[in-house]
């Protein structure tokens, strides 16, 4: 071969390369698939970086794909922004984790908020979902969802919505509409209670009936040279009804802010307060009876210590400053939190109310349940929800949005769906959260092997973007 | 004979250095406006590590044309 010959081979070859690279880096069609085979314990010679990379933190890994403490993440880069991904995840769960758990729930989410950690959680596994799909009888509804029945009573879901009474549902990754009502709520005139200081985003249902919807507090920023901002949403169902952004003047002031909703109909309102953890919610005044906090209080410089109320008898605590070390009471047994930054899962007995007590100047405690600052203010607008510590003896129905993964040898394969509109893009990457809670990072045999994770992504084509850019 | 196969090798070996020298500029020029759509996929690293083997062979073997 003729040099000559061997530059034109070359530069053909070096043209035909960099077209397939702008071709990967632009998706001209809107539909790329990545995949990342997690098993390959070594990188290739030549290969790049990747699309899926950095599973980790690495000091709850073992074998670089073996996740034994949670949560987890992982990184998806893509050049462009996507619509929707179709997630395919290979996995094995080690045997371990079988025969020292009950109840195993693995979920992944993509991050929607960076400010409050928002993830949008997609349940991936659920060992006893996939054993009651095969033993109580299972109806699937028009838009996938599984109906669930110990004994057959009811036809299909909306036969059985007409009797609206949902003592006896549990629901998994579903959204029920519920126009709950406390049959012999009374309202109380000059009622006013003063809650605790609490840091970052929270949220909260307040039960009203012939009366305003009032609250008063203000927001206050702890570190003044970060630019940071918070919201504050009202919800009636998933309605927003009321919405307020605060700026970072306002914010660096702290003044007080007065929330008075007139003639709304009795429910049950949900309140959002959507911020970071430097933002402090303090002076709050609740004009509201009944008030409860949902998934968790992050009480900050109580003090006189604090007394919460919980419907969860599995309680996640963890103190976020030396200062507030402390012992506290969960009904009569005494817990010590004695680290800054380490959760303490502590567990009681009681199936009713739990109370929390402490001297502490502020922990923050978090539960799959509701809390609430004094006995009579807590009620409970929610239906029960299929977690670690519910007894299935006391449910008869079930109602889930959850395919069972599909299985060979000792993997198993789920599909997910994710919708990535609304999903937080930063340095071109989409963050991931593996969710296992019952990898609790005290035993390396028990496991989540990540095997191989595939990801289709969908979205506008490169006629579309352009249109788009160009605002046409 | 051997001096034929030695200059074909060398001649083969510079269109290799400046098949390397174009894909690497290139491939800064568009990593600088449009990051990540060479590093994504592939590794420098070792294109930057043979152009410099390239490089050195070249200039130990650049008088040999001369010599014949």
């Amino acid at each position: 071969m003729t040099n000559q010959k061997l530059r034109i081979y070359l530069n053909i070859f070096l043209l035909a390369l960099i077209f397939v690279l702008l071709w990967l880096y632009f998706s001209p069609f809107g539909h790329i698939s990545y995949q990342k085979d997690f098993s390959k314990k070594q990188n290739t010679f030549l290969g790049g970086k990747g699309t899926i990379y950095k599973l980790g933190p690495d000091d709850r890994l073992v074998d670089r794909n073996k996740i034994v403490g949670e949560p987890a993440y992982f990184y998806l880069k893509t050049n462009r922004s996507f619509d929707s991904a179709k997630v395919s995840i290979e996995y094995k769960i080690s045997d371990h984790v079988f025969q020292d758990n009950d109840y195993i729930n693995f979920e992944m989410g993509v991050l929607l908020n960076k400010d409050n950690w928002n993830y949008h959680l997609h349940p991936v596994y659920n060992n006893v979902l996939d054993s009651l799909y095969n033993s109580w009888h299972k109806t699937i509804e028009g838009d996938g969802t599984v109906f669930l029945q110990k004994e057959k009573k009811f036809s299909n879901f909306n036969d059985y919505l007409r009797q609206a009474n949902f003592s006896s549902l549990l629901v998994y990754n579903y959204n029920l509409k519920n126009d709950f009502v406390l049959p012999d709520y009374q309202t109380i005139k000059n009622y006013k209670f003063l809650i605790p200081s609490l840091r970052g985003s929270h949220v909260f249902y307040a039960y009203l009936k012939d009366e305003n919807l009032k609250f008063d507090f203000a927001l206050r920023s702890l570190n003044q040279e970060n630019e940071k901002k918070a919201d504050i949403f009202v919800y009636l169902n998933q309605d927003i009804i009321f919405s307020k952004n605060f700026s970072v003047e306002e914010l660096n002031r702290g003044n007080l802010f007065s929330l008075n909703l007139p003639g709304l109909p009795e429910g049950v309102y949900k309140i959002e307060i959507r911020s970071g953890d430097d933002i402090v919610l303090e002076n709050f005044t609740s004009y509201m009876h009944k008030l409860v906090f949902l998934h968790k209080v992050n009480l900050y410089e109580t003090k006189n210590g604090f007394d919460v109320f919980s419907n969860k008898a599995d309680l996640r605590i963890k103190s976020l400053e030396s200062k507030c070390l402390n012992k506290l009471n969960i009904n009569e047994d005494v817990f010590e939190v004695n680290q800054i930054f380490k959760q303490f899962n502590f567990k009681s007995l009681n199936k009713g109310i739990n109370n929390v007590k402490s001297n502490s100047c502020g922990m923050l405690i978090e539960s799959n349940g509701l809390f609430s600052f004094s006995y009579e203010s807590f009620f409970n607008p929610l239906i029960s929800s299929l977690s670690s510590d519910v007894v299935m003896d006391d449910y008869n129905f079930i109602l889930a949005n959850y395919n069972s993964p599909s299985k060979k040898d000792d993997t198993h394969v789920s599909v997910l769906s994710f919708d990535l509109k609304e999903a937080y893009r930063e340095k071109d990457e989409y963050r991931f959260i593996v969710s296992a809670p019952f990898l609790k990072g005290d035993d390396l045999d028990k496991y989540l092997e990540i095997k191989n994770i595939k990801i289709e992504l969908q979205g506008k084509n490169l006629f579309e973007k352009v249109r788009e850019y160009l605002n046409l | 004979m051997k001096n034929f196969f030695k200059k074909n090798s060398l001649n083969y070996c510079r269109e290799f250095f400046y098949f390397l020298g174009k894909f690497l500029m290139l491939s800064f020029v568009l990593e600088i406006f449009l990051p990540g759509v060479i590093l994504t996929y592939i590794n420098l690293n070792i294109f930057l590590f043979l152009f410099l083997l390239f490089f050195m062979f070249l200039i130990l073997f650049k008088n040999i044309d001369d010599k014949n």
